[in-house]
C-alpha cells in the first residue's frame, strides 16, 4: 500500500518537476532519484508484511502476500534499472520528459494494484491504469507518423479488449454474485457450474491474450513495438507486459484453479498458437526492434505455461520469467538505442568497434534464449518444471522446446552480425563509460540469475 | 577438491585469456593444458579405494548441487581431453592465429565444459556443461571456420540444442519422479528411472537419447557432422571429433543405460541396427570421398556406429571395450586430424587427388600417417586393435537375435574402413608427387605432439592393461 | 403482463434495436444518434431497477457529453459521408462464422445458466444516498484510485493534444551533436 501511494505521489512530484525544472537532464535526474526512493518503499512494504499472514486491506480489495510484495520490488528493481539504462533517450523522445516519468510512475501503480487485487474492480481499474498511459507514451513521438499510428492502433485495440474483459466480469459477477476473487471460489466451488461462469472465464481468458499479446490475439504488437518509440517500446515489452501476466496468473491460480479442466485445453491451444506464431514470424523480419517485438510474442507463449500449470511454482516461474526476461530484454533495448540502424545489417562489425557492447549484447541474447547459466535458462526452466509437474500437457512441453530451438535462430542472426559479419555500425549516441558501466550491470545480473536464481525467489 | 581443478583451471585461465595480447595466449594455453594433464593423470593413476567425489550446495530449490565424481570412466575421458588439448596446443605452436586472446580463451573454455560434462554427476549441472562445451566451439567453428562456416556452425548448433532441449525436458519428468523431494543427484535419477513403468521408460528413452545421438552422431542424425568437420579449423575439430562425440557415448553410458534399463532393452536393437547400418553407410561413402577431412570426418562416423552398437548390446565385454575405444578412437583420431591439418598446410590442398609423394619429401611425416592410420583400422599390436576386439567379442555375445548379423555386418564395415584408409595412404605418401611440392618435414613441436600420439598408440597397442584396469570397475556395472 | 413488464419489454426492444441500428446504419452520424437512443433505453432500464441515479449519470455523461463530443468531431471532420471502406468477402464470411459461433456459445450459456429472474421488489441500493455510501465505505479504494486514472488520461490530452512548438536553436544544437 506504501508503494501505491508513494508512486502516486512521486508521479505528482514528476508533474510539478515539469512546471519548475526546465533543465532536461535535472528532471531525469530527479526521476532516476524517485525511482531509487520507490525502490526503498517497495523493499520497506516488503520487510514490514508478515511473510505467513497476508494483510487484507480495504474491505478486501488488496491483499498484500509475500509474493505479491516481492514482485512489486523486482518490477521496481526493474524500472530503477530501466531508467538508469535509458534516462538519457528519454529525454530524446520529445519535449515533455517530466510527464513521462509521471506516465511511467502511474504505470507503476497499475502494476502494484494488479500483483495485490483481491476484487476484479480493482483488477479491471489496475489494467486500466497500466494500458492508459502506455497508450500515451506509444504516441510520444509526435513527428513520427508510426509512432502516431502505434498509439492510435494500441488505443483502439485496447479499448477494444477492455469491453471484453468487462463483458466477462460482469458474466462472472452474474455467476458468483462476487467481485471477491477469494470468495468467488466457494461460491463457484459449492453448487453445480454455471455456464455463465465459463463463458465469463473464457471473455476474461481473450481480454488477458490480448494484453499480454497471445496469438490469436497479438496482432496489435509487433505495430505497436515497432512503432513506438524505442525507448518506451523497452518498458512496455518487459515490465507492463511482466505485471498483465502476473494479474493473469492471479487471477486463474486463485479463482480458477479448480475449474481448471474446462480451460486448461483453450489455453494450451492458445499458447501453441503463441509460440509458433512468435517464434516463425521472428525468423523473417529484417528489423531487428521488428524482431525483438515477436520474440516478446513467443516469450509470451513461454510465460503462459505459467498460468497452465495452476500450482505453486508456476508463482516462481513468472516471477523468475518476468525479472529474466526484463531484464535482458531492457538491455538489448539499451544497446538498440545507440545504433542508427535498426535492421541486422545495423549490427554488422559491432565486436569490432565496441566489444563490450557486443558481448553484452551476446549475453542477453543467450539469455533469451535460454542458454544454461543466464536467467533465461532459469526461467524456462522454472515455466517446464511447472508444466511438467502439472503432468497432462508433455506434448506442449515439447512442442515449446522445438520453438525455443527456433527462437536460438534469429537471436543468433544477431550475434553473427555482431561476431561473423564485416562492416561500421553507426551509433546514433556516443556510448560513455555510465553506460558501458550500467550495461556491465545488467549483464551480471542477467548471470547471477541463472547461477543462483534463489537470491530471486521467494516463498508461496 | 581436486576435481574441480580439472574444470576451473582451464576455465579461469580460458577467461584470462582473452585479455592477452599477442603471443601470451599461446604459452599460457600450453601452461593451462600441461596443469590440466598433470591433475588428470594424478586423478586416473593414484588408486583411489572408491570413485572421488565433490560436492557443494548449488540451487537448494531445485534439487541439485553442485557435486562430481569421478570413476575409472570419468578419470579416462579426463586423462584423454588433457592428453588431447596438450597436443592441440603443441601442434598449434608454430602456427600464427588471428586474435588469439579469443582463440585460445574459447579453447580453454570448451576444455572446461567437457571435463564439467564427463565429471558431473547432477543431471541439471550435466546439462549446463553440456551446453557449455558447446558455445565456446560454436564460436571457434564461425570465426576462424572455412569459407562456409557460417551456415555450417549455425545448423550443427541448432541440431545439437533441439536434441539437448529434449534431453532437459526428459530430466525434469526424471527428477519430478525422483522419491522425496526433488533431486538431481544421479543416484536418485537411476533410481527414480530404474522404477518407472516400462511403457514411461520407452518415451523417455527418446527424449534423452536424441541428444546424444545428435551428438554421436547415430546414423539419421549425422547429417551435420561431416559439413563441420569439414569447415572448422583444425583444432576445433580434433576437439568435436575426439572429444565432443565422446560427450554422446558418454552420456550413453552414464545417463542413459543405468537410468531407463527398459526403455534401453526395447530399443536396444532398434539403436544396434541403426548404428550398423550407418557404419556401412558412412564406410561407403568414405570410400568416394577425395578430401581428406571429409573421408576422415565420415570414418568418424563408422567407429562411433560400432562403439554405439556395442553399448547396446549389453555385455560386459562390450562396455568394457566402449570405454577402452573411446580412449583409443580420441588418440587415433587426433592423429589423424593432425597429420590433415599438416598436409593441408604443406601442399595447400585437401583434396587426394592432387597430392602425391609425401614419403620421397616427408618421410618422417609419411611414418607417421601410416603408423596412426594403422591404428585407425585397429591392426594388431596397435590400441585400435584391442578396443575393437574387444567391442566385436561384446556384440558376439550379445543376446538379441541378430547378434551374429550384425556383428558380420559390423565387420564388413572395418573391412571398408581398411580399404579407404589404405586408399589414402596410398594417394598421399606414394605415387607421383602432384601439382604442389614444396614440403618442409616436422618441424621440432609437431615432432613432439606425433610422438605423444604414437608412443600411446604402440604402448596401448602391447600393454593396455593399465588402461583395462581403470575402466574395469565401471564397465561391469552397466551390465543389466 | 404488469406495467413493469411491458415496459421492460418496450425498452429492450428499443435497446436492441437501436443498438443493431448504430451497426447497420452507413451514416456515421445516425449511428452516433442510434447510439445515443440506445444509451436513453438503458437509462430507463435503470429506472426500472430503481437507481435513479446511474440514470440520470448515464443520460448526461453518455448521451449528453460523449455522444455530443462524438457528433461534433464527425461533422467536423466531415465524416457524414455514406462511405465505408469495402472489407473482401473472405473477411466478411469470416466474421460473420466467427460471430455467429461465439453468439451461440454464448446465448448457450445464458439458456442453460439458473438465471434467477431479478428481484423485481425495490432495492434502495440504487439511490443517491445509499449509493454514496457505499462507494465511499466498501468501494473507497477504487474510487479514489482512478484518479490515478484520471489523471494520467490529462497528461495523456496534454502531451499528445498541445502543439509542439519549434525546434529551438538549442535542441537543435544538440541534436546535432547527438548526431
Amino acid at each position: 500500500m506504501k508503494a501505491i501511494i508513494a508512486t502516486t505521489v512521486f508521479g505528482v512530484i514528476m508533474m510539478f518537476a515539469g512546471l519548475w525544472v526546465n533543465d532536461k537532464k535535472s528532471i531525469a535526474g530527479l526521476a532516476t532519484f524517485l525511482f531509487a526512493a520507490l525502490l526503498g518503499v517497495t523493499i520497506w512494504d516488503l520487510t514490514t508484511t508478515s511473510v505467513n499472514s497476508p494483510k487484507s486491506l480495504f474491505n478486501d480489495m488488496l491483499r498484500s502476500e509475500h509474493y505479491s510484495l516481492w514482485f512489486n520490488t523486482i518490477m521496481t528493481g526493474c524500472s530503477l534499472l530501466y531508467v538508469l539504462l535509458m534516462g538519457k533517450e528519454v529525454q530524446k523522445v520529445g519535449k515533455y520528459v517530466s510527464e513521462y516519468f509521471a506516465l511511467i510512475f502511474f504505470i507503476l501503480c497499475g502494476l502494484y494494484l494488479l500483483s495485490m487485487y483481491n476484487n476484479l474492480l480493482m483488477m479491471f481499474i489496475g489494467i486500466e491504469i497500466l494500458s492508459i498511459p502506455q497508450y500515451i507514451l506509444a504516441g510520444s513521438d509526435k513527428r513520427n507518423l508510426k509512432s502516431s499510428e502505434a498509439s492510435l492502433k494500441y488505443f483502439l485495440m485496447g479499448a477494444f479488449s477492455t469491453g471484453i474483459l468487462l463483458m466477462g466480469i460482469t458474466l462472472l459477477y452474474g455467476a458468483a454474485r462476487t467481485f471477491n476473487i477469494t470468495e468467488m471460489v466457494t461460491l463457484m466451488h459449492s453448487d453445480a457450474l454455471n455456464p455463465l461462469a465459463l463463458a465469463g472465464i473464457l471473455f476474461i481468458m481473450i481480454a488477458f491474450s490480448f494484453k499480454v499479446s497471445a496469438a490469436p490475439m497479438h496482432m496489435w504488437t509487433p505495430d505497436v513495438y515497432d512503432g513506438s518509440p524505442t525507448v518506451f517500446t523497452a518498458f512496455m515489452a518487459t515490465v507492463v507486459k511482466s505485471a498483465a501476466f502476473f494479474a493473469f496468473l492471479r487471477l486463474f491460480q486463485v479463482s480458477f484453479n479448480s475449474l481448471s479442466e474446462h480451460w486448461v485445453m483453450v489455453l494450451a491451444i492458445i499458447t501453441a498458437a503463441t509460440l509458433l506464431v512468435g517464434n516463425v514470424t521472428a525468423v523473417f523480419q529484417q528489423s531487428v526492434k521488428r524482431m525483438l517485438a515477436y520474440s516478446s510474442i513467443a516469450q509470451a507463449g513461454f510465460m503462459l505455461f505459467a498460468v497452465l500449470a495452476v500450482n505453486a511454482v508456476a508463482w516462481q516461474g513468472i516471477i523468475i520469467y518476468a525479472v529474466a526476461y526484463s531484464v535482458a530484454t531492457i538491455g538489448i533495448f539499451a544497446v538498440l538505442v545507440k545504433l542508427k540502424d535498426y535492421t541486422y545489417d545495423g549490427f554488422n562489425g559491432l565486436a569490432q568497434r565496441e566489444p563490450l557492447l557486443a558481448f553484452v549484447t551476446t549475453i542477453f541474447l543467450f539469455s533469451l534464449a535460454g542458454i544454461p547459466l543466464t536467467g533465461g535458462f532459469m526461467a524456462k526452466y522454472y515455466v517446464l518444471l511447472a508444466v511438467v509437474q502439472q503432468g497432462q500437457l508433455m506434448w506442449l512441453v515439447i512442442f515449446a522446446l522445438l520453438m525455443a530451438a527456433i527462437s536460438v535462430y534469429y537471436y543468433f542472426r544477431v550475434i553473427i552480425a555482431m561476431y561473423f559479419k564485416a562492416g561500421t555500425p553507426e551509433i546514433s549516441s556516443p556510448v560513455t563509460g555510465g553506460d558501458k558501466f550500467m550495461l556491465v550491470v545488467t549483464c551480471a545480473l542477467v548471470i547471477l540469475l541463472g547461477v543462483l536464481p534463489q537470491l530471486f525467489l521467494t516463498k508461496v | 577438491m581436486i576435481l574441480i581443478l580439472l574444470i576451473l583451471i582451464p576455465f579461469l585461465t580460458g577467461i584470462i585469456s582473452f585479455t592477452t595480447k599477442g603471443d601470451g595466449a599461446k604459452s599460457l594455453g600450453l601452461l593451462s593444458s600441461m596443469l590440466t594433464l598433470a591433475v588428470a593423470a594424478y586423478v586416473s593413476g593414484a588408486n583411489f579405494a572408491a570413485p572421488i567425489t565433490f560436492t557443494k550446495p548449488w540451487i537448494p530449490i531445485l534439487g541439485t548441487q553442485f557435486s562430481l565424481m569421478a570413476d575409472g570412466m570419468s578419470s579416462m575421458l579426463c586423462l584423454l581431453t588433457g592428453i588431447v588439448s596438450l597436443v592441440v596446443m603443441i601442434m598449434n605452436v608454430n602456427k600464427p592465429v588471428e586474435r588469439a586472446g579469443a582463440f585460445y580463451g574459447f579453447l580453454l573454455l570448451s576444455q572446461a565444459g567437457l571435463m564439467g560434462v564427463f565429471l558431473a554427476s547432477d543431471a541439471l549441472l550435466f546439462y549446463v556443461f553440456w551446453e557449455l562445451a558447446l558455445i565456446p566451439v560454436y564460436f571457434l567453428c564461425s570465426q576462424w571456420g572455412g569459407e562456409k562456416r557460417i551456415p555450417v556452425t549455425f545448423k550443427f548448433f541448432i541440431y545439437t540444442f533441439v536434441g539437448s532441449l529434449m534431453m532437459l525436458a526428459g530430466l525434469i519428468y526424471l527428477s519430478l519422479q525422483t522419491p522425496g523431494v526433488t533431486s538431481y543427484s544421479w543416484n536418485d535419477i537411476v533410481r527414480a528411472g530404474t522404477s518407472l513403468p516400462a511403457d514411461q521408460q520407452m518415451w523417455l528413452f527418446w527424449l534423452i537419447f536424441i541428444a546424444f545421438a545428435i551428438k554421436m552422431p547415430v546414423f539419421p542424425f549425422h547429417t551435420w557432422q561431416p559439413d563441420t568437420y569439414e569447415q572448422s579449423p583444425t583444432p576445433v575439430t580434433i576437439i568435436l571429433s575426439a572429444l565432443m562425440v565422446k560427450m554422446g557415448l558418454f552420456a550413453v553410458l552414464r545417463w542413459l543405460i543405468p537410468v531407463l534399463p527398459a526403455g534401453v532393452a526395447y530399443w536396444s536393437e532398434t539403436v544396434v541396427i541403426l548404428s550398423v547400418v550407418g557404419i556401412v553407410y558412412a564406410s561407403c561413402i568414405a570410400i568416394v570421398q577425395t578430401d581428406i577431412k571429409r573421408l576422415i570426418a565420415y570414418s568418424s562416423i563408422a567407429h562411433m556406429g560400432l562403439m554405439c552398437a556395442a553399448a547396446f548390446t549389453n555385455s560386459a565385454v562390450g562396455m568394457h571395450g566402449i570405454m577402452v575405444q573411446m580412449f583409443n578412437h580420441g588418440i587415433n583420431i587426433t592423429g589423424m586430424w593432425v597429420i590433415v591439418s599438416m598436409i593441408e598446410q604443406r601442399y595447400g590442398t585437401r583434396d587426394m587427388t592432387k597430392l602425391g609423394g609425401m614419403a620421397s619429401a616427408a618421410p618422417a611425416m609419411a611414418i607417421a600417417l601410416v603408423i596412426i592410420s594403422l591404428a585407425n583400422i585397429a591392426l594388431p599390436l596397435t590400441n585400435g586393435f584391442v578396443g575393437e576386439f574387444m567391442l566385436f567379442n561384446g556384440i558376439f555375445r550379445a543376446d538379441t537375435a541378430g547378434h551374429i548379423l550384425i556383428m558380420v555386418v559390423a565387420g564388413l564395415g572395418i573391412i571398408l574402413g581398411a580399404v579407404y584408409t589404405l586408399n589414402m595412404i596410398q594417394r598421399t605418401a606414394y605415387g607421383d608427387a602432384g601439382s604442389a611440392v614444396v614440403v618442409k618435414d616436422l618441424s621440432v613441436n609437431e615432432y613432439l605432439g606425433l610422438a605423444i600420439i604414437i608412443s600411446l598408440i604402440l604402448f596401448l597397442g602391447v600393454y593396455p592393461k593399465p588402461l583395462l584396469d581403470l575402466t574395469a570397475g565401471v564397465a561391469g556395472m552397466m551390465v543389466r | 403482463m404488469e406495467l413493469y413488464d411491458i415496459l421492460f419489454w418496450v425498452l429492450s426492444a428499443i435497446a436492441v434495436s437501436c443498438a443493431l441500428g448504430v451497426i447497420l446504419s452507413r451514416n456515421p452520424v445516425n449511428s452516433v444518434l442510434f447510439l445515443i437512443l440506445t444509451f436513453f433505453a438503458i437509462s430507463g432500464h435503470y429506472v426500472l431497477m430503481n437507481a435513479q441515479f446511474l440514470a440520470i449519470v448515464n443520460i448526461i455523461v453518455y448521451a449528453g457529453a460523449i455522444m455530443v463530443l462524438f457528433l461534433f468531431v464527425i461533422m467536423l471532420m466531415n465524416l457524414n459521408a455514406d462511405v465505408e471502406p469495402q472489407k473482401g468477402q473472405l473477411v466478411q464470411l469470416a466474421g460473420v462464422i466467427s460471430g455467429g459461433i461465439l453468439f451461440l456459445v454464448v446465448l448457450a450459456s445464458i439458456k442453460t445458466a439458473k438465471a434467477e429472474i431479478m428481484d423485481k421488489t425495490s432495492t434502495d441500493i440504487g439511490l443517491i444516498s445509499n449509493l454514496g455510501k457505499v462507494l465511499f465505505k466498501e468501494y473507497v479504494l477504487p474510487f479514489e484510485i482512478s484518479s490515478v486514472l484520471f489523471l494520467s488520461a490529462m497528461i495523456g490530452a496534454i502531451v499528445i493534444g498541445k502543439k509542439e512548438e519549434v525546434k529551438t536553436s538549442a535542441t537543435a544544437k544538440m541534436e546535432h551533436v547527438s548526431e
